[in-house]
C-alpha cells in the first residue's frame, strides 16, 4: 500500500510475476499493516516488515517475517550475543533462525509492548477497523475533494488509510503549520517517497491519514479548518 | 536613526509577544515578509539554497560599501516570513555588528514553537550562514 496515494498493490499478482523471473519479494506492510489482514503463512511472499509505531507500539520496533524456504539464506547483518552457536579463533557458527538475527539485548519492553498492541487491535476487531476506517477515509477524500483549488492525489480503485493532496497558491508546509494550530496532525512534504512524487511532477505534498478513534465529525472540522487556513495564504501569497 | 540588533530584536519581541491570537501573530509576521524585497528568481540558485529546510529558502548574502546586505526568498509563506525576522534584524549591518549580535528571537517568541524540528533547524542554518559571511568578511580584511 502506498504511504502518499494509499493505493493498494496487488501484492500477491506481483510476488507470482516476481517468481516467474527468479526475483525475491519483500514486501514493506509498514502502512498496510494497519489496514488488512495478513496471512503470510498462506501467501508466496518471501520476506514482509512492518514497523511498531504504525500499529500503536512503541517506536523503534517493528516485524520481520521470512519465508521458511528462505532462513537458510539469511546472514546476520549484525553480530553481537545470543547469535552465535560456537566461536572459535578461526570460524563461528550461528545459531538457528530467527536467533541469528537477533545479535545483542533485545528491546524487551518495546517488543512486549508489540504484542500487546497486536492484541489490543484484535480485541477491537480488525475487520470492524478496516470497515470503519474505509469509511472515513472516503468521507476525508470527499471533503478535501470539494475544497477550491485542492487537488486530491492519485485515484486509485482501492484507496486506504491516507489522502495527500497539493493545493493552489499554498504550500504543503504552510498548511501543515497552520492545521497543527487547529488539532489536526499532518505530514508535509515528500513522505520519504521522493521518486514517486519526481515522477508527478511534485516536491511536497500534505497527507491526511484516518484512524479509529477519528470521528466524521471531525473529518468535517478538519475541512473547515482546511478551507480557512487556505483563504488566510491565499490572501498573502497574492 | 536605526537601532542596534538588540534594540530592534527587543522591539520585535515585545511586539509578537503582545498578539495573543496564533492567527493575528501570523498576519503580523505575514505583513512583515510582504514588505520585504524578495531576491529575484534569477538569484534562486543551488548555491543559495539553505540547507535543513522542508521547503525550498533561498538566501543571498553580499557586502556593500562595509554593509552585509542579506536577501531571501522561500516556497513557503511561514517559513519565508520567519526567516524574514532575521534578514530584516540583521541586514544592512556591519560584519562586526552581525558577530557581536546575539539572536534569542526564535526562542523568546513563540516563533520556535511554530517550526517543526525540521524547520527549526532549517532557521539555525540561516543564522548561521550569515554569521559565516559577517566572518569571512572580517577574516579577509585582515589578510
Amino acid at each position: 500500500m502506498s504511504n502518499v496515494l494509499g493505493t493498494v498493490n496487488p501484492v500477491e499478482t506481483i510476488t507470482a510475476m516476481a517468481h516467474r523471473v527468479g526475483a525475491a519479494v519483500l514486501v514493506d506492510g509498514a502502512q498496510a499493516i494497519r489496514h488488512q489482514r495478513w496471512n503470510l503463512e498462506q501467501s508466496e511472499i518471501d520476506f514482509f516488515c512492518c514497523s511498531g509505531h504504525k500499529m500503536m507500539a512503541p517506536t523503534g520496533t517493528g516485524i520481520l517475517y521470512v519465508r521458511p524456504e528462505r532462513w537458510n539464506q539469511m546472514e546476520p547483518a549484525i553480530l553481537g550475543g545470543g547469535m552465535v552457536e560456537r566461536v572459535f579463533p578461526e570460524y563461528v557458527t550461528f545459531a538457528p533462525m530467527p536467533h541469528r538475527l537477533e545479535a545483542g539485548t533485545p528491546n524487551i519492553g518495546g517488543i512486549l509492548a508489540l504484542a500487546r498492541a497486536a492484541d489490543y487491535l484484535e480485541e477491537l476487531g480488525l475487520e470492524e477497523l478496516f470497515r470503519y476506517e474505509g469509511e472515513l477515509t472516503a468521507r476525508l477524500e470527499n471533503i478535501l475533494s470539494e475544497l477550491p483549488g485542492v487537488h486530491v492525489l492519485g485515484s486509485p480503485e482501492e484507496r486506504v488509510g491516507v489522502v495527500s493532496v497539493t493545493a493552489e497558491k499554498a504550500t504543503a508546509a504552510d498548511l501543515a503549520a497552520m492545521m497543527d494550530k487547529y488539532g489536526v496532525a499532518l505530514r508535509a512534504g515528500s513522505q520519504c517517497a521522493q521518486p514517486l512524487l519526481r515522477s508527478m511532477g511534485l516536491s511536497g505534498v500534505l497527507r491526511f491519514s484516518t484512524a479509529f478513534y477519528n470521528t466524521e465529525a471531525e473529518l468535517e472540522q478538519v475541512g473547515q479548518a482546511m478551507d480557512n487556513c487556505l483563504t488566510h495564504l491565499r490572501r498573502w501569497s497574492q | 536613526m536605526r537601532g542596534t540588533i538588540a534594540q530592534e530584536q527587543e522591539e520585535f519581541i515585545q511586539a509578537f509577544n503582545a498578539i495573543d491570537d496564533w492567527l493575528l501573530q501570523y498576519d503580523f509576521l505575514l505583513a512583515l515578509y510582504a514588505d520585504l524585497p524578495l531576491l529575484p528568481e534569477k538569484l534562486r540558485t543551488d548555491d543559495r539554497l539553505v540547507p535543513g529546510c522542508v521547503s525550498r529558502l533561498w538566501l543571498d548574502c553580499r557586502l556593500e560599501q562595509g554593509r552585509v546586505r542579506l536577501s531571501l526568498a522561500a516556497d513557503a509563506l511561514i517559513s519565508g516570513a520567519i526567516a524574514g525576522v532575521i534578514v530584516r534584524l540583521l541586514d544592512d549591518r556591519t560584519p562586526a555588528e552581525i558577530l557581536e549580535s546575539r539572536l534569542d528571537v526564535l526562542t523568546a517568541t513563540p516563533l520556535g514553537e511554530e517550526l517543526s524540528a525540521d524547520r527549526f533547524r532549517g532557521m539555525e542554518q540561516v543564522i548561521a550562514r550569515i554569521l559565516a559571511f559577517a566572518g569571512q568578511q572580517i577574516s579577509s580584511s585582515f589578510s
